[in-house]
């Protein structure tokens, strides 16, 4: 079985926002709300600075806190690609899982239950990649199945240097950030 | 129906005075180690809806709630069975 995966390119990302307007046209995202979104973080001291810019999103965690505190089962692990997904009738809005999620990846949808980035599973079952992924105009987004040793993303995760976020929260993110420049 | 439909419903269908008894009931079994089934104990006859209608005011009224296992476990509700994480409760912050 799949375990899905993303792995995002910081050195090419430049924070365009194609991902966050495909994620909302494809999701039906309601207005002042977002599935994905864009960090640019500075680090160092001027004038030795150093900008990364990332695409953010659920990370679909392998040890998902939303999960475990979700008290009706709304909040679950799918077999399909282990995705950590929301069953909507069985949300009753408690918003313990948003409260639970260290990256914010969770919003209340106006219809009463916990929303968040999906992956797109719609479009992976017909075999397409996620919208934000088939749209980003500089190829900074790759999907895969992580268990698998030869797909595109184990094989970037081997050969370059990656980080995710908050590893210290012990979530298991699966959404990776390439940190090393990408060789020409 | 949508799901605001749906909440809509869910608050309909047990009443405000039975909601407030569980509540109460709740605060004095306390420490809960299992909410969802204590609840499904103490409103044997409700439905889900019902039942996720009263798990939604616990939520609300400001019980300290902590997952007690991050493992789901079964539940069954009429004829509805699903799994979810068991949450504990140990007091009730403000009323």
């Amino acid at each position: 079985m799949a375990r899905f995966g993303m792995v995002i390119d910081t050195s090419k990302c430049v924070g365009c926002m194609d991902c966050v307007a495909a994620c909302k046209t494809e999701n039906d995202v309601p207005d002042g709300l977002c599935r994905d979104w864009i960090v640019t973080e500075v680090t160092g001291v001027f004038p030795d600075l150093s900008m990364e810019i990332r695409s953010e999103r659920c990370n679909m965690c392998d040890n998902p806190p939303c999960v475990h505190c979700c008290p009706t089962g709304a909040s679950h692990v799918s077999d399909f690609g282990k995705l950590v997904q929301i069953t909507e009738d069985m949300c009753i809005g408690c918003k313990a899982c948003l409260a639970a999620c260290p990256y914010g990846a969770r919003y209340a949808h106006p219809k009463g239950y916990a929303d968040k980035c999906t992956f797109c599973e719609h479009r992976l079952k017909v075999g397409q990649d996620p919208a934000c992924v088939s749209v980003c105009p500089t190829h900074c987004m790759h999907f895969g199945d992580l268990d698998d040793p030869h797909s595109e993303v184990s094989e970037l995760l081997a050969s370059r240097k990656s980080k995710v976020l908050l590893p210290e929260a012990g979530t298991e993110p699966r959404v990776h950030f390439l940190t090393d420049k990408a060789k020409e | 129906m949508s799901s605001q439909m749906r909440g809509m419903k869910n608050e309909m269908q047990l009443g405000a005075a039975e909601r407030s008894r569980v509540l109460r009931e709740l605060e004095r079994a306390l420490p809960v180690d299992d909410l969802m089934g204590w609840l499904i104990g103490a409103l044997p006859s409700a439905t889900r809806d019902e039942v996720f209608s009263v798990l939604k005011a616990v939520y609300e009224a400001g019980f300290e709630i902590t997952p007690a296992s991050h493992t789901p476990r079964p539940y069954k509700i009429g004829r509805n069975a699903f799994q979810a994480c068991p949450q504990r409760v140990t007091a009730r912050r403000s009323k």
